[in-house]
């Protein structure tokens, strides 16, 4: 299997806060999901990717280059959306994309005009007039008029109302058709990346906790809730944390099926979604 | 090189504007008062650089906008060489201003006579690329407010200077000492005669002075993380 | 029953754009969550409610008093975050603090300073310092340090991780408890409101579509999937909102009982709706007055 970005034994410290022994691949073709809690290192890597913030040490490989030593080849193919607008507020949108157009051989001007429509950006207004949404759209506007064949996302629909989060969804589901693009996007909304990811990593603290397929995690991990307290008598299985409710204790597990087998007659077992992934991963922490 | 030239005008547009406009004010003023083209020269190399390089600068500070050129397909040495190859245009550009305008409106066309010698001309490279040797690294690395910075430790160096001098009695001091040398160092350059040699050691100074800003400026940016 | 914020008729305008006829009440002891697209109106009803801006017609009362005649009162008793909180940047955190603790007799300076703990938000740091999701989270722990009784929060929970909402909407479901406090909040994060929201107000385009609790809209409203061919005039009257694809249609009812009375014996199928799709259906599908 061909990968689009290979990461091995990455490190960057920082005063405070390490990135440390990340490593993980993205597949050519699928889009990846990153989560994990604010500072975790979520934005961090992505700047990474782009050279954006200088790393300690470990490879990081684009398109199968290495991401300095190609720089400016590498990123002539990769679309990217930050999650803080970075744009010259008081240019005008359709100057700002003349300004970048020429660096990307791709270029494709009727893409971008088609695209500004789609999203009904007006071409003529300086950024600093556009809301938060529109301003987000305008970012996606452009990752999307060079064919990028690697789209790198930082948030990208933190701010947008559901139905215009819905409407993005169905165009990256659209631009993956062709199954060259790549696609990593780091979101705190998990509904939508259960919604289009197939592969989901998940960062805590600087470390990779997993990075998987979705349907993998989705059918190995799950909630398992009983009245009584099953911690006493077993040793739950793949054990990632637990919570006491006012009804009595519910516990994730990663592997739902072993567990499901030893505890049935006392438990009832649900499918975890990713944000009770995270939720449980958290308090798994604090009973540490 | 001709894209990146291109992007950082448009993206400092607006600034452009303000710019063109002060050029032009000032070259009215020189011609109207009748200012020396001397002072002229020195004040332009110390007044350029800011207005096409710090400033510049500044604005991809302000609105955060490294994280996009960074991100462009181009490295970061590129992107210092277009900033430092984009500035000095716009100051050879003003300067033409200037010329343009004291041949089609000043009389005794002083402007354009002193502009137009070679020496001269070199000159004010020269001043000008001192300044922004000093100028141009800093910016990038500190961002304005180190300029700020830096300029508010200046005056307060200069007074501690001052106060030292006068509560040790003495006549001259070190403050009065170095701004004397450097004024006379500045005539010194102005009136020499323009010999061959005098000219290709200004041309050679001119040239190193550009190549270790630059090179000076790339060392800098490319550590900086964004 | 109390109404901690009653809005009749209110109205207000812009060059580009109208509040009409707002009407909304939200009883203490509730959580009322605030849905609607980008540009409807949330940001305008909020700063409203505040009176940070000058309504045209209308009234609007908190805990039973004038929100124009009672400003200062009514002020010292809300709790409020805004969509991009604005604080002077140079201030650091526990300094801005000390600033809002000049306004609020009820200020508690232990809550906030441990609320800073719990949420990681440093307290010598300076703001302009911090990171949006935590510039956030300085709001939400300025809000809840001064016992409010109505918290008015727009957009409090974006840039926000999973884990941490879903720890701030229990703290605000705990609030409530006591029946005499009350939170509306505005977000685009709709399984955030089907976790916690006792009411459900959307607004489109300036105009309130429905303002009713969770359980009745849920109750009440149905989203039905069919084969085109259900669809005639007539039956296109039942529906809010309407999506045709060439596999069939997908289409938003407000009236469950009328669709199973009027499509007996059809071929349809009819589910609880997600408020996302009610949200897509009202704004994207062709929707019937």
């Amino acid at each position: 299997m061909e990968h689009a970005v290979q990461i091995e034994n990455l490190r960057k410290e920082f005063k405070g806060f390490t990135l440390k022994d990340v490593s993980f691949n993205i597949p050519k073709g699928y889009v990846m999901g990153l989560i994990g809690p604010n500072g975790a290192g979520k934005t961090t890597l992505i700047k990474l990717i782009m050279n954006l913030i200088r790393k300690n040490s470990g490879q990081i490989r684009v398109f199968g280059k290495d991401h300095i030593q190609h720089e400016s080849e590498i990123k002539s193919r990769i679309g990217f959306v930050y999650d803080i607008p970075h744009f010259y507020e008081d240019i005008k949108l359709k100057s700002t994309a003349s300004a970048i157009a020429p660096f990307y051989p791709k270029w494709d001007q009727d893409l971008f005009l088609k695209l500004m429509n789609e999203f009904s950006l007006p071409l003529d207004k300086k950024f600093k007039k556009l809301s938060h949404g529109m301003k987000m759209k305008f970012s996606l506007c452009l990752a999307l008029s060079h064919d990028a064949d690697l789209i790198l996302m930082d948030e990208p629909t933190s701010g947008l109302d559901p139905v215009f989060r819905q409407e993005l969804l169905e165009k990256m589901s659209q631009i993956m058709l062709d199954e060259e693009k790549t696609m990593l996007f780091s979101t705190h909304i998990t509904s939508d990346l259960e919604r289009i990811a197939d592969y989901i990593t998940l960062i805590h603290n600087g470390e990779i906790i997993f990075s998987s397929p979705l349907d993998n995690i989705l059918q190995n991990w799950g909630i398992v809730k009983s009245e009584k307290d099953l911690l006493d008598k077993t040793e739950i299985p793949g054990l990632v944390g637990y919570e006491k409710t006012n009804y009595g204790i519910e516990i994730l597990t990663s592997d739902i099926k072993t567990a499901q087998t030893l505890i049935s007659s006392d438990s009832i077992s649900e499918k975890a979604t990713l944000e009770d992934i995270m939720y449980f991963i958290k308090k798994g922490e604090t009973h540490a | 090189m001709l894209k990146h030239i291109r992007r950082e005008l448009i993206f400092n547009q607006t600034q452009l504007y303000i710019f063109a406009g002060y050029i032009l004010v000032f070259w009215i003023w020189i011609v109207w008062q009748n200012i020396s083209p001397r002072i002229s020269l020195v004040f332009l190399s110390f007044v350029l650089p800011l207005f096409c390089a710090a400033s510049f600068q500044a604005r991809e500070e302000k609105f955060k906008a490294w994280t996009l050129n960074c991100s462009l397909p181009t490295n970061r040495n590129t992107l210092i060489l277009a900033r430092l190859i984009t500035s000095w245009s716009l100051m050879i550009a003003a300067l033409i201003v200037g010329i343009l305008y004291s041949a089609l409106f000043q009389k005794n066309h002083s402007i354009l006579y002193q502009f137009i010698q070679l020496k001269y001309f070199l000159v004010f490279l020269l001043f000008t690329s001192l300044f922004l040797v000093f100028l141009f690294p800093f910016v990038i690395r500190f961002g304005l407010s180190g300029v700020l910075i830096g300029l508010v430790v200046l005056q307060i160096l200069g007074i501690i200077t001052l106060v030292l001098t006068r509560a040790s009695g003495s006549k001259g001091n070190f403050l009065h000492t170095m701004i004397d040398s450097i004024i006379n160092f500045m005539k010194f350059l102005l009136n020499h005669p323009s010999t061959f040699f005098y000219v290709t050691v200004l041309i050679f100074s001119v040239a190193v002075l550009n190549i270790f800003t630059l090179k000076f400026s790339q060392f800098l940016f490319a550590r900086r993380d964004f | 029953m109390t109404l901690a914020l009653d809005i009749k008729k209110l109205n207000k305008k812009y060059s580009d754009f109208t509040l009409k006829d707002i009407s909304l009440q939200l009883p203490s002891g509730f959580i009322m969550g605030l849905i609607g697209p980008n540009g409807a109106g949330k940001t305008t009803l909020i700063k409203l409610i505040l009176n940070m801006t000058r309504r045209q017609s209308g009234v609007i009362k908190v805990f039973g008093r004038d929100n124009i005649i009672h400003d200062k009162e009514i002020k010292s008793r809300i709790g409020f975050v805004h969509e991009e909180p604005h604080y002077p940047g140079y201030l650091k955190v526990k300094e801005i603090g000390s600033v809002f603790s000049r306004f609020y007799s009820n200020w508690n300076k232990n809550r906030f300073f441990n609320l800073c703990r719990e949420f990681t938000v440093p307290e010598n740091k300076r703001i302009n310092a911090l990171s949006r999701g935590t510039k956030m989270k300085l709001s939400l722990a300025l809000a809840l340090s001064h016992d409010a009784d109505f918290l008015l929060m727009d957009e409090p929970t974006t840039g926000l991780d999973p884990v941490f909402r879903r720890e701030l909407l229990k703290r605000f479901s705990r609030i409530i408890q006591d029946e005499k406090k009350a939170v509306l909040f505005s977000t685009h994060i709709t399984s955030d409101l089907e976790r916690t929201a006792d009411y459900i107000t959307y607004i489109h385009q300036g105009e309130i579509l429905f303002s009713i609790t969770k359980d009745q809209l849920f109750e009440e409203w149905a989203l039905v999937k069919g084969g085109n061919e259900i669809l005639n005039p007539e039956t296109q009257k039942l529906f809010k909102g309407l999506r045709k694809s060439s596999y069939g249609f997908k289409a938003l009812t407000s009236d469950k009982e009328k669709v199973r009375t009027n499509l007996s014996g059809q071929n349809y199928v009819m589910e609880k709706p997600s408020l996302d799709d009610i949200m897509f259906l009202l704004s994207k599908g062709e929707i019937n007055a």
